[in-house]
């Protein structure tokens, strides 16, 4: 039986501690809560706290603290009990462009599914998906929700260029990709909201715990909400 | 414009970057910190021009780039060792040069390491992105436009009248690259996922850089590819520069300067703070050794050698 919060170091510069080992809502919560604490403690020597599904990773200046110092700092802080709920946050809309111009795989993803386009649409743009962590790539939002009717694995042979936007389904995830990459995502639609800015202070559109909601776009909504965003 | 004090870039070189010390502090949405892949380089750099040791410099890769200053600056090279020329005569390596305006800076042949690093005097002027000048290629910020530098750019520098003196690096700084180190690592969080003979095999077996290798990571080769005892799920979870992942085909992956944030493919070891900045010296085809050490020891060995360089570096006033 593993007890939490579980400690452990990662490289001779970070920490990790563990809050359960699954996904689960009830234990994101306790990661962004004991996240919150850490950064409002200003422990001296910490560089980074990046949460995860079921972890936290603490960066730290090697010259200023170490592993066991950190810890015995950390361990009033992860008090399990003592977490909070959070306040619920606003829930972040998506445009979405389902036109298979720009849904390059929704054909195939109906067929998959044995639905209607229509349905792949409505299935995918009617949840409220949670924003368990960002990673992977600037901005990049692991969801989770995603109906499992729509769920496809990744193609046999990824695409070596994937647009900035696109909307993607693998396995039982749903994601966008924030830049333009290759990947293997069956594409399903496209967004032309930006998943990065780095000329805001904070520059993704949601943070962890927060819902997203896809809103289905014409063509020419999209093309005139790009055209905006050049301006 | 024309009171601008510019660089021009005749030819570009392979990928020369703009970097500083990075941008940490943004893991957490999935920006990785860049900044110099050998830091330890770009602080000798930064050192024989009289700049704060992190200052922004020029990352070059492999095949340098041919530069024309149109004013006069102290320019410092450090890292790799290329054959430098300045108006076509070959310079002493590891001093500060003084150009005048019009002279024209070349890189040369590569004879060992991977990337060096150029700082000129009184610092390149670019605007900062989050809190760094560094390039980060994929989301393209920082640097000069968000990307390596072309054939035509002008990059702008500040005012170097007052210049600082000329300075030379002591020996015992000096890294020679040809003489293969075992990298310092530390196990990492899954390394007891792996059998005792894979772990063996890990730190007795040399690795190749292979050609994929990148400021995002380093894809390694080796005949003996490390496998789980049995295969495990893992969730995802942050990564930092250093981690040693291992995928399914058993061949390891350094996450570096550029890598992804997240992974869950089990870390069988992570690179000593310390010995970071050595990657950045490995090329596709070099061989690496690991060497481990605890933890206690990895925080020895990165303090006495940020005290030691502290003092190597102090500018004496």
């Amino acid at each position: 039986m593993v007890t939490y919060p579980r400690y452990e170091s990662s490289g001779d510069a970070s920490l990790i501690v563990y809050f359960g080992s699954r996904v689960d809502l009830v234990v994101l919560q306790q990661v962004i809560s004991a996240s919150d604490k850490i950064k409002a403690h200003n422990i001296k020597g910490v560089i980074e706290i990046i949460p995860a599904y079921a972890s936290i990773t603490i960066c730290f200046d090697l010259c200023l603290t170490d592993y066991h110092q950190l810890k015995e700092k950390l361990k009033a802080l992860c008090l399990l009990p003592e977490l909070a709920p959070l306040p619920e946050y606003p829930t972040v809309n998506i445009p979405a462009c389902y036109d298979a111009s720009l849904g390059l795989d929704i054909h195939s993803v109906a067929e998959h599914s044995g639905l209607s386009v229509n349905d792949v649409i409505r299935l995918h743009s009617e949840p409220l998906y949670h924003v368990y962590m960002l990673g992977f790539m600037p901005g990049f939002l692991y969801l989770g929700g995603l109906d499992s009717r729509i769920a496809m694995p990744r193609k046999a042979k990824p695409r070596t260029h994937i647009e900035q936007g696109a909307i993607g389904i693998a396995g039982q995830q749903t994601g966008i990709y924030p830049f333009t990459s290759p990947g293997g995502w069956q594409i399903i639609a496209c967004t032309p909201t930006l998943m990065f800015d780095s000329s805001k202070p904070f520059p993704a559109i949601a943070k962890p715990l927060q819902t997203v909601r896809f809103i289905p776009i014409s063509l020419d909504e999209y093309q005139s909400l790009k055209g905006d965003q050049a301006l | 414009m024309s009171l601008q004090n510019i660089v021009e870039v005749v030819r570009p070189g392979l990928l020369t970057t703009m970097q500083d010390a990075g941008r940490p502090g943004y893991l957490h949405l999935g920006l990785p910190r860049s900044g110099c892949m050998d830091s330890y380089s770009q602080n000798l750099a930064n050192y024989l021009v009289g700049n704060d040791l992190n200052a922004t410099v020029l990352e070059v890769t492999l095949q340098g780039p041919e530069l024309v200053f149109n004013t006069p600056v102290n320019v410092g090279v450090a890292g790799a060792h290329f054959d430098i020329y300045i108006n076509d005569i070959l310079q002493t390596p590891h001093v500060t040069w003084s150009l005048q305006r019009g002279d024209c800076l070349r890189f040369g042949r590569l004879h060992s390491g991977c990337r060096a690093y150029l700082a000129v005097s009184a610092g390149f002027v670019v605007k900062p992105v989050l809190q760094s000048c560094s390039t980060f290629l994929l989301s393209g910020i920082g640097g000069h436009q968000g990307r390596a530098l072309e054939a035509g750019d002008r990059l702008v520098v500040g005012d170097s009248s007052g210049c600082c003196k000329v300075k030379s690096l002591s020996k015992a700084l000096l890294i020679d690259y040809k003489i293969p180190k075992a990298i310092r690592v530390v196990a990492g969080p899954e390394s007891h996922w792996f059998s005792d003979k894979n772990k063996q095999d890990f730190f007795s077996e040399v690795f190749y850089v292979l050609p994929e290798s990148n400021r995002m990571g380093y894809r390694l080769n080796t005949s003996k590819p490390l496998c789980l005892e049995q295969k495990q799920s893992m969730l995802t979870t942050a990564i930092v520069p250093g981690t040693i992942q291992v995928p399914d085909n058993g061949k390891p992956i350094v996450v570096l300067a550029d890598g992804q944030t997240s992974g869950g493919y089990p870390r069988i070891a992570s690179i000593i703070s310390a010995d970071l900045h050595l990657l950045g010296q490995y090329k596709p085809g070099d061989a690496i050794r690991f060497f481990v050490v605890n933890a206690e020891e990895a925080v020895t060995i990165y303090r006495d050698k940020q005290r030691l360089l502290k003092t190597a570096l102090a500018y004496r006033t």
